[in-house]
């Protein structure tokens, strides 16, 4: 096997495999660097169902979705190498430790797809002791999900995300009491039919607008301090309750695990510039998936592997390379960001976005130098739920701009 | 029978059992903890100070700056990282840096200087510019206060030094000239002379030995650590107050950067942070510096400062007979460390030269072996490694402060399961025997359904 390829993907979870896919059936020489020991990511710790509907319309759950696609990588022949964690990205230069050993790649086309990691305590400047016992819920999952051990027995979970809302259901179907979640938004970021299937039908106490204030338990946790919030999110201390528990679990955001790219671009500021095929402002480097920007769907980060691996194959036989101009997407202030955020038009293409805050009936509408060139009518936009509008091809002469009305 | 037996384990206890065993004695060390530094020594600034800040004629400016003169030697024979990189007390009030200076030079301290405006401004970009002079002590350094102690604690303990963990003393006889000493678990340990170094402790077992109990004091003081970055080179000190030195920017030896400490007067001993100390460090550092990278805040920690009147207490015990008092060991505690040893193995008579030790390996391998933390690039190999080091540590915690494994930004997000598999399988103990600091603090419980 040559170390010398067309693309190549960091990372073999679902936005990666998919980019791998594409990418060898658009006729490329594929590799995929996993630093685990198999593929499919964090899906193969997510043993709940509801995945797939999108991709392959039929509910699945995390591993079986991994199947599907590693079936394909198996079919298409792609290789991996396994225990390979990228150390370097130097032009078509990939160095990567394998099972600890340098070892070097060269590639025309490279796709980052490296996923996210949660964000911690100390990100969010938790009070108290630092006992065992405060977990990321992802970390939890793990726990659970692979050596069927619990983080605790009596739990309080921060923060209303996916991962946290799953794991009040998983926590209290292992037999552990979930006592509460608390949220210090006013509303949940996580996605509807999960507050219905994990919260809901479980009847788990959940607490808009608090936030927890303290951690007491020197060696483990022994319980927290909680309370409401301001408009400001400071808590107001003359609410403050105590609980007893022993073991507090954070959903509260994913980051983008992008060091990799940070440290070849070093200007890279909060979000990293791509634009429709996924393109950063270093030609041969593409990125997709939770990596770029956090998804709600496995399905979603998958769609954009799907865009990624592609334009890598494209541009690694130079198919990609006259692009002509390309133009700013920007939006308006209900907006939080977009992505892709430049865009040439050349084909048709998509924007993603998350709205800042919930509307009922809208429009999401796109205009270029003023003209309306895509619209699309909305029952209900949520904070927690990224949005999506269709551009055809051809209607991209300048500057887009996308508002919410 | 050992000769001597030192209670704590933190750098001062761990200096003392080095020095020890250097000087040919037969030598215990008991710490209740699973590991050694646990307390203070893990939780402060790691700063090896020049000494230019304690009252001249005092033990702590004595013993600072002889600290800070054996510090090279001994890091290098430890194999840890030690860097002068200097410190910077910066302020406006000319006179009060002046007499700093006049202070240092009183109680010898060499490479003192002020300096102001363009070459301070240099030497700090992110210092305000309304900060326009400064005291510059050159041989101001960095080291790691957990690594040091472990060092000096695996140093002893390869050369004949024995290290006893989870040893919680609950009953101490005295007979014929010999202390009997009992542990909770029913282990025994007999010296012939002890030493309480046990810092926050230092009156549990005083009671025990009938020794002298002291009025002690608590100060907390809370830390910000952020993610490795060029925020500041080298240590910057605002004008020292009567609570301290002040909330100062350093860099660690190992390149992460502290914002801190508070010092708050507590009453029971207490190392929980608070949201208003955490507010106070943002505060009184963005009073001093522009572009604080705040969003690479990756922990918080808080440790505790005992305090016993205004010096080191280091003296033979008036009440009991061959019990040496170490008490009210604060800052400059961990740069005294090998001088406070000095002057107890004077005290206790041990002299001549010092026997030629075996020199600790650290936990470099050849070949890493897959990635486990990832933020820190620490492979597999390096934790088994550090599993099977000297003292044997059996906590994530205690693997962490070794190799590193769970100190970046995802706090051991991605490899703290891996670390506690491969600490259950070295130790031949299940995985939710396996504790993260403290005994009774399992990472994980057994009871899942489907375990």
């Amino acid at each position: 096997m040559s170390s010398f390829y067309d693309v190549i993907v960091i990372g073999g979870g679902p936005s990666g495999m998919q980019a791998a896919i594409e990418a060898k059936k658009e006729g490329a020489k594929v590799l995929i660097l996993e630093c685990n020991d198999s593929l499919g990511g964090i899906l193969n710790q997510c043993i709940h169902n509801g995945f797939g509907l999108r991709q392959f319309k039929e509910e699945l759950t995390g591993p079986e979705f991994a199947y599907k696609q590693y079936s394909e990588v198996k079919k298409l022949k792609i290789p991996s190498v396994f225990g390979a964690y990228v150390t370097k990205i130097e032009g078509e230069k990939i160095t990567a430790l394998v099972r600890g050993k340098e070892k070097e790649y060269f590639s025309k086309a490279i796709v980052l797809a490296t996923g996210a990691r949660e964000r911690t305590a100390g990100e969010i400047k938790l009070a108290g002791d630092r006992g065992a016992g405060i977990y990321t819920a992802g970390t939890a999952q793990k726990m659970i999900n692979y050596y069927g051990k619990l983080s605790g027995k009596r739990v309080v979970i921060l923060g209303s995300g996916d991962i946290g809302l799953i794991m009040a259901r998983r926590m209290t179907l292992e037999g552990a009491k979930v006592l509460k979640i608390l949220e210090i938004m006013p509303s949940s970021s996580g996605l509807r039919r999960n507050i219905r299937q994990c919260v809901e039908d479980f009847e788990i106490p959940l607490e808009f607008s608090h936030t927890v204030t303290r951690v007491v338990g020197r060696e483990r946790v022994k319980g927290v301090y909680y309370a409401e919030v301001d408009e400001n999110l400071k808590p107001k201390l003359e609410t403050e309750k105590f609980l007893e528990c022993d073991c507090l679990l954070l959903s509260v955001g994913l980051i983008p695990e992008n060091t990799l790219l940070s440290e070849v671009e070093k200007n890279i500021k909060k979000q990293i510039i791509v634009n429709e095929f996924r393109q950063t402002s270093i030609k041969n480097l593409f990125i997709s998936g939770n990596s770029l920007h956090i998804h709600d769907l496995a399905d979603n980060a998958s769609e954009e592997g799907a865009i990624a691996g592609r334009s890598a194959a494209l541009f690694a036989r130079g198919a990609l390379e006259e692009l002509g101009e390309e133009y700013e997407i920007s939006f308006s202030s209900a907006i939080s960001y977009t992505v892709p955020q430049r865009v040439s038009g050349c084909g048709s293409f998509k924007i993603f976005f998350r709205a800042k805050q919930n509307f009922l009936r809208k429009k999401i509408v796109v205009r270029c130098e003023g003209e309306e060139i895509a619209s699309k009518f909305c029952v209900g936009i949520t904070s927690g739920e990224m949005q999506e509008i269709e551009v055809e091809s051809g209607k991209v002469k300048g500057p887009l701009t996308v508002s919410i009305e | 029978m050992y000769d001597y037996v030192i209670f704590g384990g933190g750098v001062v206890g761990a200096a003392i059992f080095n020095k020890f065993v250097r000087l040919g004695a037969k030598v215990a060390l008991l710490e209740k903890e699973l590991d050694v530094a646990t307390g203070a020594s893990k939780a402060n600034s790691g700063l090896v100070h020049a000494g230019f800040d304690a009252e001249t004629g005092t033990l702590k400016a004595k013993l600072n700056v002889r600290g800070n003169e054996l510090f090279e030697k001994l890091c290098q024979e430890l194999g840890i990282k030690f860097k002068r990189t200097g410190a910077l007390v910066v302020g406006n009030d000319e006179e009060k840096l002046k007499e700093l200076l006049a202070r240092g030079k009183k109680n010898g301290v060499k490479g003192l200087s002020i300096i102001r405006e363009e070459k301070l401004w240099k030497l700090v970009p992110n210092l305000r510019h309304e900060y326009k002079s400064a005291l510059y002590a050159k041989t101001a350094g960095l080291v790691s206060p957990y690594m040091l102690t472990i060092a000096l604690a695996e140093e002893a303990v390869i050369n004949g030094g024995q290290a006893l963990f989870g040893f919680t003393t609950k009953k101490i006889e005295k007979a014929k000239g010999c202390f009997k000493i009992y542990s909770s678990d029913k282990r025994v340990v007999e010296g012939k002379v002890v030493i309480n170094a046990t810092g926050a402790g230092y009156n549990d077992i005083a009671r025990l030995l009938k020794a002298e109990e002291r009025e002690i004091r608590f100060r907390r003081g809370e830390y910000y650590v952020l993610d490795k970055c060029d925020f500041v080179n080298l240590t910057v000190f605002p004008l020292p107050t009567k609570l301290g030195k002040g909330i100062l920017a350093t860099p660690t030896a190992s390149g992460n950067i502290l914002l801190g400490p508070t010092a708050e007067d507590i009453l029971e001993f207490d190392t929980a942070t608070t949201m208003g100390g955490l507010e106070n460090i943002s505060g009184s550092i963005t009073a001093m510096f522009d572009n604080v990278p705040f969003d690479k805040i990756i922990r918080e920690y808080s440790g505790v400062r005992v305090s016993c009147g205004d010096d080191f207490v280091i003296e033979w015990d008036k009440k009991a007979e061959r019990v040496v008092d170490i008490c009210g060991i604060n800052s400059p505690g961990l740069t005294s460390a090998p001088a406070i040893a000095e002057m107890v193995a004077e005290m206790v008579g041990l002299r001549g030269q010092e026997k030629k030790m075996i020199r600790r390996k650290g936990y470099a391998v050849k070949v890493k072996g897959e990635i486990v933390c990832r933020c820190e690039k620490v492979g597999k190999n390096e934790i088994l490694s550090a599993i099977n080091s000297p003292l044997k540590p059996c906590t994530v915690d205690g693997i962490k402060r070794r190799v590193r494994a769970g100190m970046g930004k995802c706090q051991g997000g991605y490899c703290l399961i891996d670390v506690c598999r491969l600490i259950a399988r070295e130790r031949g103990i299940k995985l939710e025997e396996v504790n993260k600091e403290h005994e009774g603090g399992a990472v994980m419980l057994s009871g899942g359904k489907y375990e």
